[in-house]
């Protein structure tokens, strides 16, 4: 009856263990660059999810645009249900990372408004706090770059308040309990053990494998190895005993509570001074001025001469259109590129503060400089604008609209502009 | 035997040339001086929410990726919802809804004739005698930042497919297909307003 029972769970068990968390296979092209890649994979998501047939209904089997979950366990239900929050989740990462940052906004957005709907209940509390911790972050981040510093500290204080929750004890406690991560209450707990065959699958493999290697050993006249594999078999079975007796413990905190918080906490108040003060001094650009030598810092006349240089160079770029439909920019463009990337560097380089630190914190880290920074050069813009100019001499650019590379160039080009102007903004008011 | 074969080749010829005649359509179609106005521009799109009956997907991200497919603009950036022509600088904003309605099925009698015309090898052998069609309601609300015009797009666009006695082979509603003829109106009616009237500029 038990090896029957075995081998009517081994094809469920099987269907279980080959699924695998929806991001599982973007989080690698994530940290290695390949963010069109990750695009991709993430809209296939949302396409599976989004059909009128699916409708973003988490049923008995759920199926993503790379697996099917059984969602009668819980480990699964919990995969399924983060299918479409975190599908947006990895949209606006990937876009924060390209410099796309109002794309990195909507997705962020659309995660947290996913997550209202999909880890709705006590269970899903560590999976939701987690949501709202990535996205707080790209939002504040993206809107900072964009320089709406009002709305950056909103989302600023937001991801300061989850982050402190997400790094409290009770999580870090939930997080050693492996398994039973989601397992918020008895009767969720109970539910989950009678249909997580798997463990009792686990525990029958390693009992057989251990009983096989202990007779063949004996057989050979291994005695004492055989009762050392047994004790080891033993001891491994013992082991997923203890995790079960751990998955009884209640935890003690209020889950609903939280939960609550967690509803509200798009209703935060607009930021005060204070707030907008503090996601200044959280950022880069104020910790490497804060450790800057006075003495070979970039003085208030040169960072106002670059940006005169680069605005100057951007006014002297003519662009025609010729009958065949390509686009002729003309003018300094050696030059240009050269100063554009001289005024890449001024945010990083930004003079010490003086004793009057708020007035730095006005003066020089205002909402035009974190325009410009948000509009700094990619390596590959800088490369490819390197390669179309040439030997450094070319003082003119055709760009071809119907190819890629055309369209990336006069993306290139328009940045640079719009950095420009942000620049000459930024210099007149120091 | 030669002269049997020759009997039953016209009414299976006419068959055959019926039902690949009678598969997969859209109303909408594309205008006849579609392909010289939608041609690369020096223009950039954003694109806010755009949103159907299914709640868990934001139909923006399909709009973006196909228009970024076309290369027609040099670039197609998502607006942020707090403001949606702030920040990008872009030509032209797109926000919108659709509207779909249920799918319904019905008999083609054209179907069933050449059934009884060709002693039911028509049917038997699969060709269409069905017709599923769906309803797709546009409507865009455009705004272009440069000359602060507004405008708004709205047209509907019939899908349907002809199907036998194996179900459908194509499911019309199937996402992003189902959406792509109403993209490809929406680009040219940006295309012909920002280069014809200079909307954008």
């Amino acid at each position: 009856m038990k090896t029957l029972h075995v081998l009517l769970t081994l094809p469920l068990a099987a269907l279980c263990c080959q699924a695998s968390p929806p991001y599982v296979e973007r989080q690698p092209l994530l940290a290695a660059g390949q963010h069109l890649q990750v695009q991709a994979m993430a809209l296939d998501d949302l396409n599976a999810m989004g059909q009128f047939g699916a409708a973003g209904e988490i049923g008995p089997l759920t199926s993503s645009a790379t697996y099917t979950y059984d969602t009668t366990y819980m480990h699964n239900m919990e995969m399924a249900s983060g299918i479409v929050p975190l599908a947006y989740r990895d949209l606006a990462l990937s876009a924060f990372a390209m410099g796309r940052y109002t794309d990195a906004i909507h997705g962020a957005l659309k995660s947290i408004e996913q997550a209202k709907l999909y880890y709705q209940g006590d269970a899903w509390l560590v999976s939701r706090a987690l949501n709202l911790e990535d996205n707080s972050r790209v939002l504040y981040q993206s809107y900072l770059k964009l320089g709406n510093l009002a709305e950056a500290a909103r989302y600023h204080r937001q991801f300061l308040i989850v982050s402190e929750l997400v790094n409290s004890d009770a999580f870090k406690f939930l997080d050693l309990e492996l398994i039973c991560l989601r397992m918020t209450s008895l009767k969720e707990l109970s539910n989950y053990l009678d249909k997580h065959h798997w463990s009792n699958c686990t525990q029958f493999w390693v009992t057989a494998a251990t009983t096989a290697a202990a007779i063949a050993l004996s057989s050979q006249g291994h005695h004492e190895a055989a009762a050392a594999v047994i004790a080891t078999g033993a001891s491994v079975v013992l082991a997923v005993e203890y995790y079960k007796i751990q998955l009884k413990a209640q935890h003690s905190f209020n889950v609903a509570q939280l939960m609550t918080e967690f509803a509200t906490m798009a209703n935060l108040p607009p930021p005060s001074p204070q707030d907008i003060e503090r996601l200044k001094r959280s950022t880069n650009f104020y910790h490497l001025a804060m450790a800057r030598d006075s003495t070979n810092a970039v003085d208030k006349a040169q960072l106002q001469s670059l940006a005169a240089t680069v605005t100057q160079c951007v006014d002297g770029l003519d662009e025609v259109k010729d009958a065949d439909g390509n686009y002729h920019i003309t003018g300094d463009l050696p030059a240009l590129l050269a100063y554009s990337m001289r005024l890449d560097e001024v945010p990083l380089s930004l003079p010490p503060p003086a004793k009057r630190q708020d007035v730095f914190l006005d003066k020089y880290l205002s909402p035009s400089l974190f325009r410009m920074s948000g509009l700094r050069m990619t390596p590959e813009e800088a490369a490819l604008l390197k390669d179309a100019i040439g030997d450094g001499k070319s003082k003119e650019l055709v760009l071809d609209l119907r190819t890629e590379k055309g369209r990336e160039l006069m993306r290139a080009i328009d940045r640079i502009k719009r950095k420009a102007k942000e620049g000459q903004a930024w210099a007149s008011s120091l | 035997m030669r002269s049997n074969h020759a009997r039953a080749l016209p009414p299976l010829l006419f068959a055959l040339a019926f039902s690949f005649a009678a598969r997969g359509a859209d109303s909408l179609g594309l205008p006849a001086d579609y392909a010289a106005v939608v041609t690369p521009c020096e223009a950039s799109v954003a694109v806010a929410a755009v949103n159907d009956p299914i709640p868990c997907d934001d139909e923006a991200y399909a709009l973006q990726n196909y228009l970024q497919r076309q290369g027609v603009f040099y670039d197609v950036v998502l607006a942020a919802p707090d403001d949606i022509t702030k920040y990008h600088g872009c030509d032209a904003v797109v926000s919108g809804t659709i509207a779909v309605s249920a799918p319904q099925t019905q008999a083609d009698g054209p179907g069933a004739l050449v059934s009884v015309g060709t002693f039911g090898f028509y049917y038997l052998l699969g060709f269409g005698y069905k017709t599923q069609s769906v309803k797709v309601d546009y409507r865009f609300d455009v705004v272009y930042p440069g000359s602060g015009l507004r405008k708004q797009y709205a047209f509907s666009d019939v899908r349907s497919y002809c199907y036998g006695i194996y179900g459908p082979a194509m499911d019309v509603m199937t996402k992003p297909q189902l959406y792509d003829p109403g993209w490809a109106e929406l680009l040219y009616l940006l295309c012909r307003d920002l280069k014809k009237e200079g909307a954008g500029k």
